[in-house]
């Protein structure tokens, strides 16, 4: 029963689009996001090697997508490879093979403070100003030095410009020749508090804020909901109607629900309202333990996904009819547990939550280490998806 | 008044405790009665964090409180040679190949207010570090801290080293980490494992019998 | 992606050397985004019919094509 490319695609597709809709697709799908775990499955290169070679990337993500077959690309193994990191002089990445051993993944340690809390107002003002005259070259060595910055800059924009078009050319090879869409068909970056304290004020530094100067804090991130939303929806022709942007979240879940509801929330649910209204899908790998938080997300309109990496999954299931999830395989299962293990539980997943519509079958974490997964175990899962639970 | 201190700490009123602990040193206080008072402030930060009434930005604030008062009482504190008591030692650090560093120095700030000696060697630590840090100050613990999967690796490595050395027998190793679980521990070899600054440091309390 | 363009205009771009009577309205409003070229009527909606001769209107809006690119590029370094 060996399927053309085309009718695959548009079967996959199809998946996609009712799993987001929450209507009981024909099959559910199944997909990983995987970023330096693929270089270590295909096993010829290091990452750090593959920073600086597009074609090896290439190399990699075609072994991946061959190999384990998917309803869904899952991406690129990062956003930013060394080249544009290096024409910029990024401070803010620590790449394998430039500042750390080459078998190691790229780590963001946010180390340092981009913004000081005095800053606020004129954030506020004018967050979209103050992330490019300010932020940018903060956060890039060569852009502090003039004159030469104009040309790290346009330099760092032709190496991103080479970088995407050629993932672009990727996507179309994966549509043409395996009929697989991408997953990652836009990205956001973080909710409006995440992109805060990411870029500007690191984890600890916005902890205090939130504590000495809420309103701003608030203020802040409802100022940067209209950039967020222009960011998200920058998408290349999409192959698949409501595009799938790629949000990850890593800070509402360590907060109180109080500064969860008063700060973090009004702006992240307002990102999220304009992005469905627009057509968009937003899709959330929700870091963390996400459990007390599942009654701010059932007040979301219909049209997200989220995939968790903790969460009571059953009370999510019970209390939030209005979205799609997944996050239910863990990466401790994928190493630990044996391909028998796996499969069972990937089975008995789907069994309990594909009925209702809404529901990935994907994994916790966004891939990244050999430990998040024994290879026999990925490829032993997809096999049995495709060839015989699918039949 | 000293003993408003503590309570001041623990509802985390940043600017009225500085200002009280000024005062205090002014009016000639014992530096070692404030001390003992953040102390137990930084314990009331822990219980609420354990109660599920504070959370990680609670603690980050009460941690910086504790570091702005002990600046203050820093030369208070040399110039008197006051040695503050500890319960036990803790070396502690962020494996080889990850940076993060957050959980564990929210971890050291309450270790200290528990009374205990901390060394902290840093992030992206080599095991050999480890090795002779353990070799040089002797502690009971060592904590082994990271936030990504590939922490896993070097925590085993880690253990290890530490085992050729002969150094395993005399020490209880915490590992510290949001994805560990009680099949990470036994793989790399930890007497414990945790999700929580709280929680390992009950942990480490009970191995000292305090 | 036409690479030898974009790198002049974004020289020209960072250099502030944008002129036109559109244009000077819209580099007002600083760094708007607008949907793909193929949604130009939503632009002239919102600033109005780009004026001049054929030559000038279809360097306006290579302009503004290549300005999206920068728009993403710049917003993109917070990805």
């Amino acid at each position: 029963m060996s399927k053309n490319p085309e009718e695959l695609f548009k079967e996959r597709c199809q998946r996609l689009i009712d799993v987001r809709n929450l209507k009981e697709p024909d099959y559910t799908p199944f997909y990983l996001v995987t970023e330096e775990w693929s270089v270590y499955y295909h096993g010829k290169y290091k990452v750090g090697e593959i920073h600086y070679d597009y074609t090896k990337c290439g190399e990699v993500a075609e072994h991946l997508v061959r190999t384990i077959p998917q309803d869904a690309w899952g991406g690129p193994q990062w956003i930013w490879p060394g080249p544009m990191l290096d024409a910029l002089g990024s401070k803010s990445y620590k790449i394998p093979g430039r500042d750390l051993d080459p078998n190691l993944q790229e780590q963001f340690p946010q180390d340092k403070e981009y913004m000081t809390p005095e800053e606020y107002p004129e954030f506020i003002e004018d967050p979209f100003a103050f992330m490019i005259e300010k932020g940018i070259p903060r956060r890039h060595f060569e852009l502090e030095k003039s004159p030469r910055k104009e040309i790290a800059l346009a330099k760092g924009a032709l190496e991103f410009n080479k970088w995407w078009s050629y993932v672009g050319s990727l996507v179309v090879k994966f549509i043409q020749e395996y009929g697989i869409p991408p997953i990652v068909q836009g990205l956001a970056a973080s909710s409006p508090l995440g992109v805060i304290e990411d870029h500007f004020r690191t984890f600890p530094g916005i902890c205090l804020d939130i504590k000495r100067r809420p309103e701003e804090v608030k203020a802040a991130c409802d100022a940067l909901v209209p950039v967020l939303v222009k960011m998200a929806e920058i998408v290349y022709e999409a192959p698949t109607p409501f595009p799938y942007i790629f949000i990850p979240l890593h800070i509402g879940q360590f907060l109180s629900p109080k500064d969860f509801e008063e700060i973090y929330w009004p702006s992240f649910k307002k990102l999220a309202e304009t992005l469905i209204k627009d057509g968009y899908t937003p899709h959330y790998y929700a870091e963390a333990k996400w459990t007390p938080y599942i009654e701010f997300l059932a007040e979301l309109p219909k049209g997200t996904v989220w995939i968790f990496e903790e969460v009571d999954f059953e009370k999510v299931d019970k209390l939030c009819d209005n979205l799609c999830f997944g996050g239910t395989l863990t990466t401790d299962l994928l190493r630990y547990g044996t391909k028998e293990k796996v499969i069972s539980e990937a089975k008995a997943q789907m069994e309990k939550f594909g009925p209702r519509g809404g529901f990935i079958l994907t994994v916790n974490k966004d891939m990244m280490d050999p430990n998040d997964g024994k290879p026999e175990n990925v490829v032993a899962l997809a096999k049995f998806i495709n060839e015989e639970y699918r039949r | 008044m000293v003993e408003n201190i503590s309570k001041l700490i623990s509802n985390l009123k940043e600017n009225e405790v500085l200002e009280e602990v000024r005062k205090e040193i002014e009016s000639g206080t014992d530096p070692l009665k404030i001390v003992n008072s953040l102390k137990e402030g930084m314990l009331g930060i822990g219980e609420l964090w354990k109660e599920g009434e504070y959370f990680v930005p609670e603690v980050i604030m009460g941690a910086e409180i504790s570091r702005q008062i002990m600046e203050i009482l820093k030369p208070e504190l040399e110039r008197s040679r006051t040695k503050i008591s500890t319960k036990g030692c803790v070396v502690i650090g962020t494996v080889r190949g990850d940076i993060h560093n957050i959980g564990k120095n929210i971890t050291i700030a309450l270790l200290q207010a528990a009374g205990f000696e901390v060394f902290n060697l840093g992030e992206d630590v080599p095991s050999e570090a480890f090795v002779e840090k353990v070799k040089e100050v002797k502690p009971n613990i060592v904590g082994l801290s990271g936030l990504l999967t590939l922490a896993v690796e070097s925590m085993k490595e880690t253990i290890e080293k530490l085992q050729e050395a002969g150094l395993r027998e005399q020490l209880k190793i915490i590992i510290g980490g949001p994805f560990l679980t009680e099949k990470t521990r036994e793989y790399v070899g930890a007497d414990a494992f945790t999700h929580s600054a709280t929680e390992g440091i009950e942990k480490i309390k009970s191995w000292i019998g305090v | 992606m036409a690479n030898q363009k974009t790198l002049l205009h974004l020289q020209n771009l960072l250099m502030k050397n944008i002129e036109g009577d559109n244009m000077t309205e819209f580099t007002k409003k600083k760094y708007i985004y607008i949907p793909w070229a193929e949604k130009r009527e939503d632009f002239i909606k919102q600033y109005g019919e780009i004026k001049g001769d054929e030559e000038t209107i279809a360097k306006r809006w290579d302009e503004l094509e290549n300005f999206n690119l920068l728009y993403l590029f710049l917003i993109g370094t917070y990805l």
